[in-house]
């Protein structure tokens, strides 16, 4: 399973904190653009990812647009990959 | 920080692995289903049913899971700031792809 993710590091100084955007169903990295651009300005570094089965990411069944998981620890699973 | 489903599995994570995150923010965690005629362990009794006699398939739809375009702007539940509605309505146009549809009773 792949997942789509991306990182915004900061570019000058340190950092605040890292922030790790956990979205919801349906949604994806992109929406997400102006909340990330805050935390950047407000001087943290931010990692997110989108869920199997939805928007960039791998899915498991051929309808593409069912957002589909075997089972809701698979969230979990994908969750403690993205972060280690 | 966690939205809605990610709400929920930040809540998860807490459980598990403690020491996976100093803090946790949520925003609308998905701990409940709003205004159903029974409890959660009720509503998940009523989908397993559905789902044995063939019926896991069925949406389970809202007005906010709609195609998001220019025209279900005026009605739409989510925002009233229109360029912020309208910057999700271009990026489906542009990677249609990253759109699935509502949620199935299974």
């Amino acid at each position: 399973m792949q997942l789509h993710y991306a990182f915004w590091p900061k570019s000058v100084g340190k950092p605040r904190g890292t922030i790790c955007l956990v979205q919801g169903r349906s949604k994806f990295i992109e929406k997400y653009f102006e909340t990330i651009a805050d935390f950047c300005k407000r001087g943290f570094v931010v990692a997110t990812f989108d869920w199997r089965g939805q928007s960039g990411s791998g899915r498991l069944i051929g309808d593409a647009s069912l957002g589909y998981v075997n089972k809701f620890e698979d969230y979990w699973t994908d969750l403690k990959s993205f972060h280690s | 920080m966690g939205y809605s489903i990610g709400g929920l599995v930040s809540l998860f994570a807490r459980a598990k692995d403690w020491l996976m995150f100093d803090r946790i923010f949520l925003s609308a965690p998905m701990v409940a289903l709003d205004r159903q005629p029974l409890s959660m362990a009720g509503m998940a009794r009523v989908a397993e049913v559905l789902s044995f006699v063939g019926l896991g398939r069925m949406l389970v739809s809202r007005n906010a899971d709609r195609p998001a375009s220019e025209a279900t702007f005026p009605d739409n539940p989510l925002t009233g700031d229109m360029i912020r509605y309208l910057r999700k309505v271009d990026v489906m146009k542009a990677r249609p792809a990253l759109e699935i549809g509502a949620s199935t009773v299974r």
